[in-house]
């Protein structure tokens, strides 16, 4: 026979297991991982990054032994990551300073889950960030995403507008991990 | 002084003679001198801090790093050594070494998986020489006060650690300060004093940016004195 206060421990016990399940606790805080930090070098241009158009390097940033990518004028690069992230980001970050009147745009392509209605998906979800030029330091520029759930980070596309180049320090990305959210 | 003397029929009489010229007399001595003999020098060790109100250096300091989420640092601890000696009533020259830290402060990225938070942290020794213009004053037999104004100038290496990897500078400073301290001893003392003042220092440039960055504002600091 179970005593009446023994009952109440174990539904006091539930009910706190409850609760954390519900609110996630702090598994739901958000997790932010390096898309690049470009210290990874190949020869003279951060490993992984193809230039389509113009010129990419590698370059000095806060420290000479830190290291950013140097973005030329009319540059286009892209870096395929499909096979990094795990969790749908919900954040973009990146880490740009430009000359004057040069503009940086940031692109980050997602694959999504296929449509559930048998329909084409005919626009790739994607999150773009535009850097204005004339900023003589690094900043900070940020985007959020709003992309479906099971929707996975799949390319990052650069390109430069106007007149000069940018140098990036970093990428990240922002996102909440998958377990109970 | 009392002189006994003596007359006739054995009767004795005392009579009040003055002292010869330069006779000791028995009046009660005068009170002592108060000490003054700690006229040769001062070595005073110390710590205080120092609050960074002033980001003088512009943009290419730590506004740069601010812009990439890494808050200014606020206070500077502060160890410092200093000697001086006199050469004069109220003239002491010296020279002084330092430490100065701040500490290391990082970014605000939200639990990290391999995004490490960006870190930041200046370290500066320096010397300096020193002007004191101020009096001693003795204000106990074994107590003494000095008091006045410190005026400072130097330079030194600078160490900027930016995620872990140091970056070596120079800087200059200088400051002014008014300094109290309190000896007890005679012919050497040991005894503690206070000093409040602002301190200016610039240290940099640093890395591939040219950052430099300004250590302005006022400090106080606290230091153990031996006088002799």
């Amino acid at each position: 026979m179970v005593s009446v206060p023994a009952t109440r421990r174990l539904l006091g016990s539930l009910f706190a297991l409850g609760s954390v399940l519900v609110t996630g606790c702090a598994i739901c805080e958000p997790v932010t991982e390096t898309l690049d930090d470009f210290e990874q070098r190949c020869g003279d241009a951060p490993c992984g990054w193809t230039a389509d158009e113009g010129s990419i390097e590698s370059q000095s940033t806060f420290h000479e032994t830190e290291h950013g990518m140097w973005v030329g004028p009319g540059t286009t690069a892209t870096l395929g990551v499909s096979s990094r992230f795990r969790n749908t980001p919900t954040r973009v970050a990146v880490t740009a300073r430009c000359e004057a009147e040069a503009r940086l745009r940031l692109t980050l392509i997602g694959t999504g889950p296929p449509p559930r209605d048998g329909g084409i998906d005919l626009e790739p979800p994607s999150g773009t960030i535009d850097v204005e030029g004339a900023a003589d330091l690094f900043e900070v520029y940020a985007v959020s995403l709003a992309w479906p759930e099971g929707t996975r980070p799949d390319l990052v596309r650069v390109q430069t507008l106007g007149i000069g180049g940018c140098v990036i320090d970093d990428v990240l990305l922002s996102s909440t991990n998958d377990f109970w959210c | 002084m009392l002189a006994l003397g003596a007359n006739d029929a054995g009767a004795q009489s005392f009579e009040l003679t003055p002292p010869p010229p330069g006779a000791r007399t028995d009046r009660p001595a005068e009170r002592p001198r108060l000490s003054n003999r700690l006229d040769g020098g001062r070595l005073r060790l110390a710590v205080g801090a120092q609050a960074l109100t002033v980001d003088g250096s512009g943009a290419r300091g730590f506004e740069q790093l601010a812009n990439v989420g890494v808050p200014k640092p606020r206070v500077a601890l502060r160890l410092s050594f200093e000697g001086r000696w006199r050469l004069g009533d109220w003239v002491q020259l010296g020279a002084s070494a330092g430490f100065d830290w701040t500490r290391s402060a990082q970014d605000d990225l939200d639990a990290p998986i391999d995004a490490e938070p960006r870190t930041s942290a200046l370290r500066t020794g320096y010397l300096e020489a020193v002007l004191f213009l101020g009096v001693s004053h003795t204000i106990a037999p074994s107590s003494t006060v000095d008091a006045g104004l410190r005026l400072a100038g130097g330079g030194g290496v600078s160490s900027w650690v930016w995620d872990g990897e140091p970056d070596l500078g120079a800087l200059y400073r200088m400051s002014g300060s008014l300094d109290v301290t309190f000896l007890f001893g005679v012919e050497s003392a040991d005894g503690i004093g206070l000093r409040v003042g602002y301190a200016h220092a610039r240290c940099g440039p640093f890395g591939a940016l040219d950052l430099s960055f300004d250590l302005s504002g006022a400090f106080l600091d606290v230091g153990y004195t031996h006088g002799w």
